[in-house]
């Protein structure tokens, strides 16, 4: 029983880190029909700025890291997309894959192509007694961050005027900016929103691992992404359940799975996409919004 | 307010609009007074959403001259043009069918800062369409076509624009629904707003509008005035674009 809690809560952690990177993938591609691959590199810029910022001062470290995943979101925008806003979202995609890469090269450049480690935030890697229950205290964390990031996100987008006008930008780009919605305003606030959730993804992985690469943000961007297509790329919340159940699937996959398997959990999880896609191609949630579009 | 009749509100010179090299507006001229409502009429594919979506530049377009009570629009992103006063209620009128009425009415009002006079046109607004006001926290999308049409209206007049632009607003409507957006467009220009209107219901455009250009293959081919409303053989004339 104990045991089953236990992954039952992990499952639930890591379905709210990825639930975070689905969310802030979802978010820019609703403004800017742009599914960015170098959300990846965006989380570890994050990543570095964390680990080797947190040895001279933690509240640096963590101011660091969003600044760095602000910068660098609106940065790759600036150099790269903005000049292809009239392109289709599969150039976009195609466009994003250049920049991972090449941010990858540059972190390989700077920081050397071997992990570096550092611990962060070291307090969070014990485990605590709840009622006789020895739970990690970094997934609780990660699940209050996560519980916490999504409706101050969801307040924001549906009380604030501002959140109002990005909806309408994601909603019909055009239309927003016919109704004298600033267009250059809603992109910057949704890559800003993308670069805080990147940064939270970042904080709970580097606490897990103590470690970083050049490819640190690859899988769980490649996950986010995967879980937002799930969830319907078109719908913000759709995204959301759609990274948490990829999280929550792998996570229980490697518990579960029996010794050996351990290796396959990652094609179960594709397994279960191409499943999903199958029975609803736009995603579990596109359905009631599909017309709204034309 | 009194306005004087001869004011340019809108004055559009030498129009051009193209998609991909071939060409939709071709050197169109036509200005809108204040206090004026002016109808664009014409067959399907003459140009008429090109003009409207060109002159806001949600389109690219060329002309000699844009210019909105002088101020000149041309090098303008749309969301400037909207903020500069003029509301285009697009054809097919895309509202936010996720978000409420509400929410919608309130997207109108962006570039809004004065709280009374805002509230007043909110007022003014559920008063020319009271089903807004009764629908008030139900998803737009919910509406019915001659509902949303009306929320368009109320949302695009919620900026306080100058020059009320609007394309098709008819379009897919009831008779009835359509004599409520027609007796809606005369209390917003006898209330001091220009309004530009495209339609395809020549004869009711012609009688109601001071002026009514008709648009054939992207040119202006005739200038109707009210007392050829009546004059079906004209009409359908301006129609066939003969
Ligand atoms: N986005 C576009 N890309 C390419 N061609 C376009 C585009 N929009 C319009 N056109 C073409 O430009 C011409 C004018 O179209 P427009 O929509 O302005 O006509 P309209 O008078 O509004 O017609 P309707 O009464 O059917 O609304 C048509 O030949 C149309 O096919
Ligand atoms: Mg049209």
């Amino acid at each position: 029983m104990i045991p089953v809690i236990q992954s039952l809560i992990d499952a639930t952690s890591a379905g709210a880190v990825y639930a975070l990177a689905a969310l802030g993938i979802g978010l820019v591609f609703g403004v800017l029909r742009l599914a960015n691959f170098a959300n990846g590199e965006i989380i570890t810029g994050a990543a570095y700025a964390l680990i080797l910022v947190w040895p001279l001062s933690w509240p640096l470290a963590l101011a660091a890291s969003v600044v760095v995943a602000i910068a660098l979101s609106l940065l790759m925008d600036l150099a790269v997309f903005r000049w292809m806003r009239s392109q289709s979202a599969a150039s976009l995609l195609i466009a994003s894959f250049g920049v991972s890469i090449l941010l990858q090269r540059a972190y390989e450049g700077i920081f050397g192509v071997n992990v570096r480690t550092g611990a962060v935030a070291p307090a969070l890697t014990r485990s605590v007694n709840v009622g006789g229950l020895r739970l990690s205290m970094l997934a609780i964390v990660a699940i209050i961050l996560a519980a916490v990031l999504l409706i101050a996100v969801h307040f924001f987008l549906t009380k604030s005027r501002m959140g109002l006008q990005v909806q309408a930008a994601a909603a019909n780009f055009r239309e927003a900016r016919i109704l004298g919605i600033r267009s250059g305003v809603m992109i910057a606030v949704t890559l800003g929103m993308s670069g805080i959730l990147a940064a939270a993804v970042a904080f709970v992985l580097t606490t897990q691992s103590g470690a970083v690469n050049p490819t640190f943000g690859v899988q769980a961007t490649l996950f986010g992404l995967i879980g937002a297509v799930i969830g319907g790329l078109n719908r913000i919340g759709g995204a959301l359940v759609g990274g948490f159940a990829v999280g929550f699937a792998l996570s229980l996959f490697t518990t579960w799975l029996p010794s050996g398997f351990g290796d396959f959990r990652v094609a179960l999880v594709y397994l279960l996409v191409i499943v999903v896609l199958l029975i609803a191609p736009n995603g579990i949630f596109a359905g009631r919004t599909a017309k709204e579009r034309t | 307010m009194s306005l004087d009749n001869t004011e340019r509100v809108l004055m559009v010179s030498g129009l051009r609009v193209a998609y991909g090299g071939i060409p939709a507006v071709s050197d169109l001229s036509f200005h809108v007074n204040a206090g004026e409502m002016v109808g664009i009429i014409g067959p399907n594919g003459a140009g008429k959403s090109s003009t409207l979506l060109g002159v806001v530049n949600a389109v690219r377009s060329e002309s000699a001259e844009t210019s909105l009570r002088g101020v000149d629009l041309r090098r303008m992103a749309p969301e400037q043009v909207a903020r500069a006063g003029l509301a285009l209620v697009t054809e097919g009128h895309h509202i936010f069918g996720r978000l409420s009425v509400r929410d919608n009415l309130r997207l109108g009002s962006t570039a809004r800062r004065d709280r009374r006079g805002l509230a007043d046109d909110l007022r003014w607004v559920y008063e020319l369409f009271p089903i807004l006001s009764e629908f008030a926290e139900r998803p737009a999308g919910l509406l019915s076509g001659g509902q949303q049409q009306q929320l368009a209206i109320g949302r695009a007049l919620l900026a306080a624009p100058t020059l009320l632009a609007l394309d098709e607003p008819s379009l897919g409507l009831s008779p009835t629904a359509v004599d409520t957006v027609f007796a809606a467009i005369e209390s917003i220009c006898a209330r001091g707003t220009a309004v530009l209107i495209v339609e395809q219901r020549a004869q009711q455009t012609v009688a109601t509008a001071t002026r009514t250009y008709v648009l054939t293959e992207g040119r202006i081919t005739m200038t109707l005035s009210p007392n050829d409303a009546d004059d079906s053989a004209l009409l359908m004339k301006a129609y066939l674009g003969s």
